[in-house]
């Protein structure tokens, strides 16, 4: 049978449809559930709570002793505020994601630049920190003495190094499998369909 | 106060362009429960896009790419986002209601033969059969009309091939 065959089935059997009493304003009440509107959610939810916890401790730490001459309060300042930017910049884009009244190719391609750019900020960034983390406690040693690092200072340097570079290949792999397996199966589906439309 | 009168005239069109849901729904839904989560998605999406609308379309094929957007982008719950809402007040039985047998063994064919074609392949046959010309086609799907025509007649040769061993 002919597709041209089924125009007229198709039409009437949408046109019997008895109306259905659905009740739309009630629906719109209802939250969505799809994979983008519960990320949005829980980076919403971060970014409202990481500051809270950050007040907190600056609090609680702050009756011990001198925080604000505490090389390592600032280092924890220094990352909740990138862990806010992150979770900012995160929220903005899934945003911008679920804005999709355009056609339908240009959608798709939209979304897949952008958690494609993600992506590769994403691992940038994190992997930047994670050096500035290293360097930190090897700078550390110098200016401040901590006493819960002391053992670690005392190892030879050349055994410090390899470590680090141990754990920055594990990091590495880590971090890019732990992208790939939050989101590129959706990029790889994304591309998938752009490539059907081609 | 200018919130409920959105409100209402988003009610109102969504009443009047409701059929399309359905269809997209119908087409992109294995299952009962998946055309509901569809289209409980779709209207929220919709809901959400609804004060940016500028009328710079037409409603329908506005609908149209938020709907379909919605149903192949990933954005309507997956099987392991699923949470519970109130049945009693979504479609069950979508485009099921008919009494022609012969009509719904036709189009029970139909179906099963767009369930094997691809998420976009999908698309284009819905607009097909809706009676939508290439352009309205293109200004919706964003593919040009000359390639629309391209896939079509594969897809026409696909679903024949579908139909016959079926």
């Amino acid at each position: 049978m002919e597709l041209d065959d089924f125009k007229q089935p198709w039409k009437d059997s949408t046109e019997k449809i008895n109306p259905l009493n659905i009740n739309i304003m009630e629906l719109i009440q209802n939250k969505s559930y799809g994979p983008l509107a519960v990320l949005k959610h829980r980076f919403r939810k971060q970014l409202i709570i990481l500051p809270f916890v950050m007040l907190m401790l600056m609090f609680t730490l702050s009756k011990h002793h001198d925080i604000f001459s505490d090389v390592l309060f600032w280092c924890y300042v220094v990352i909740c505020i990138m862990m806010c930017s992150y979770f900012f910049f995160s929220y903005r884009l899934i945003s911008n994601m679920q804005y999709m009244e355009g056609k339908i190719k240009s959608n798709l391609e939209k979304q897949v630049h952008m958690l494609e750019n993600f992506s590769k900020w994403r691992l940038i960034i994190v992997r930047i920190v994670f050096v500035a983390f290293i360097v930190l406690l090897e700078i550390l040693m110098h200016y401040q003495q901590e006493p819960s690092l002391a053992k670690w200072h005392a190892q030879p340097f050349g055994l410090r190094i390899v470590c680090y570079a141990a754990l920055f290949l594990v990091f590495y792999f880590f971090s890019k499998a732990a992208f790939k397996y939050k989101y590129g199966k959706h990029i790889q589906y994304l591309k998938s369909l752009v490539q059907q439309m081609q | 106060m200018e919130r409920e009168v959105l409100k209402l005239n988003f009610e109102k069109q969504v009443k009047e362009h409701e059929l399309l849901i359905y269809k997209v729904c119908r087409i992109y839904g294995k299952t009962d429960a998946d055309r509901q989560d569809i289209f409980q998605e779709i209207i929220i999406q919709l809901w959400n896009a609804y004060p940016k609308f500028k009328g710079q379309s037409k409603f329908s094929t506005w609908l149209y790419r938020v709907a379909i957007n919605t149903a192949i982008s990933g954005l309507r719950k997956r099987k392991n986002f699923i949470e519970s809402y109130e049945p009693a007040t979504l479609p069950t039985q979508i485009m099921d209601s008919n009494p022609n047998q012969h009509l719904e063994e036709q189009l029970q064919q139909l179906y099963t033969a767009i369930e094997q074609l691809n998420e976009i392949e999908k698309a284009i046959v819905m607009l097909y059969l809706e009676d939508k010309t290439y352009e309205e086609m293109e200004d919706i799907l964003g593919i040009n009309s000359g390639n629309l025509r391209v896939k079509m007649n594969r897809i026409k040769e696909k679903l024949r091939q579908l139909t016959k061993n079926n």
